[in-house]
């Protein structure tokens, strides 16, 4: 086996020089484990921003009445800590950074079968989180449907439900190319040798999600789309 | 999304028993069958909103169906436990406590699932306590098993232990402590998405809302530990948890193509010693 000290000349990953330096090494690499970083980093920070605004809900209701926020703050609250929770952090959360990550490595491949792709779904991740977060600060206030935007209520409110739906749309054109990109790789970029049934279990879960990431996501768009039309 | 987390569990389990996983095959194939099924139970949030009586029949059946492959992932977890010589690490703990919440939140799944206690918990604070036992307890879980597992091999740094199991008890306490009492006060009728409720569930939401202070300290700490184990910890081997998957053969952090030369494939995925 290969190791760091049998190999002089070993470089890893994270100590690559690539075409670009500093941030742009990251933003614009294509390889797919700095891009499971970046989606980790951006998760991440999602999650607590979430946590936080879980923790203003448990402290408004620590008591019955109004304690610290007004009814429509509460309902933009739980509807944005939704919103962040589900769209950015659950739904791309371990297929995107793991999956990313090690997907290719379990299965003995160099990298995704479109590392392009790949770098341009982590890219739509930020657009439709900065979109989600654009909902908040628009003039309309922010959406207080809840993160499901059940209807009829979302079609009469008149808070920013149309820019977020946009955004979870967008987000989920990130969620379908990675799936795509997944069923791609998982097919293609076995080492020789690898059947279906010589893959570790992991990439098997990752497999049957990506099948749901790429034909169910278009579904909720869709449905989302209904809400703006 | 509850399938990766249980395919991180998968891996995970069998690394810290010393075992190989008990019934390859049926966890694969029933991770297929969840994403098979899955896509036929929208129907289950909709009982109360005016659909037909045959339609929510066959709703229910489905979702309850969904556990079945459910069930046979936990019972195969439980299987590779047994008789395994268990090794307890940081990542095993969020494994076991990630099994031990998600039966929590499928259990009550299938209350909610039956048409008939849906109708009475709809849209209370019960909806809430499980679906947060399933997203949180679950992939929240497992996403932090999967941290705590594979840092090593992402930074080639080892975070501290110590630090480590505190504040997985702290998160483990502050969770149930906050997700709990929601299931109660649920049954007795709290709705949800209320900032305001009658002082008789007073309280079941103190307990909650301490839970919730318990349970963000604990996270602080877990990311405390985790950067500082990136920053500076020990240098981490290549295989620090004596796994057996292609990951831990390779150097940790890995380099830019991940293998210098082609790997040779066995036969069995858990085989790579």
């Amino acid at each position: 086996m290969i190791t760091a000290t049998e190999k002089t000349e070993y470089v890893s990953y994270l100590d690559h020089k690539g075409k670009y330096k500093g941030i742009f090494a990251w933003i614009f690499a294509t390889d797919h484990k700095r891009i499971g970083l970046l989606y980790m980093y951006a998760i991440m920070s999602f999650f607590f921003i979430g946590a936080f605004l879980g923790l203003l809900m448990k402290i408004e209701l620590i008591a019955p009445g109004e304690t610290i926020m007004k009814p429509q703050t509460y309902n933009g609250v739980f509807t944005l800590h939704g919103i962040l929770m589900i769209f950015m952090v659950v739904i791309p959360g371990l297929s995107a950074v793991f999956g990313n990550f090690f997907l290719p490595i379990l299965i003995g491949a160099k990298d995704v079968a479109f590392p392009k792709l790949n770098r341009f779904s982590w890219w739509i991740f930020i657009a439709g989180s900065i979109m989600a977060i654009a909902s908040q600060l628009l003039k309309d206030g922010p959406p207080d449907t809840g993160w499901t935007f059940y209807a009829p209520y979302s079609t009469t409110t008149g808070t920013n439900v149309i820019m977020a739906t946009a955004a979870a749309f967008v987000l989920g054109f990130s969620s379908i190319l990675t799936g795509l990109n997944f069923i791609v790789t998982i097919h293609q970029m076995r080492a020789p040798g690898m059947k279906f049934f010589n893959m570790p279990l992991f990439p098997w879960a990752l497999y049957a999600t990506a099948w749901i990431q790429l034909l169910a996501t278009p579904i909720v768009g869709i449905t989302l789309l209904m809400l703006i039309a | 999304m509850i399938l990766p987390a249980m395919g991180v569990i998968t891996e995970i389990i069998p690394t810290f028993c010393q075992r190989q996983i008990y019934g390859y095959k049926a966890v694969a194939i029933s991770s297929l069958a969840i994403a098979g099924v899955g896509f036929l139970v929208w129907g289950h949030h909709m009982y109360t909103s005016g659909m037909s009586e045959q339609a929510r029949w066959f709703f229910s059946l489905l979702t309850f169906i969904v556990a079945v492959p459910s069930a046979i992932k936990v019972f195969n977890w439980i299987s590779t436990m047994y008789r395994g010589s268990i090794d307890v690490k940081p990542p095993f703990l969020y494994a076991i406590s990630f099994i031990f919440l998600f039966i929590i939140g499928g259990t009550t799944g299938l209350l909610l699932g039956s048409v008939a206690t849906n109708v009475q918990v709809h849209d209370t604070s019960f909806v809430v306590a499980h679906f947060h036992y399933i997203i949180f307890g679950g992939m929240g879980f497992a996403f932090f098993a999967a941290i705590h597992y594979w840092l090593p091999k992402m930074y080639g740094r080892m975070y501290n232990f110590k630090i480590a199991y505190i504040a997985w008890g702290i998160n483990f306490v502050g969770f149930n402590l906050l997700y709990f009492p929601q299931f109660i006060i649920g049954v007795e009728g709290m709705p949800r998405r209320y900032f305001d409720y009658p002082p008789q569930f007073q309280p079941m939401q103190i307990v909650s809302s301490i839970g919730g202070f318990i349970l963000i300290s604990g996270l602080i700490l877990m990311v405390y530990n985790l950067v500082q184990g990136v920053r500076k910890g020990a240098p981490a081997p290549a295989n620090p948890w004596h796994g057996s998957t292609l990951e831990w053969q390779i150097p940790s952090p890995p380099s830019l193509e991940n293998f210098d030369e082609e790997p040779e494939i066995k036969k069995n995925p858990y085989d790579y010693k």
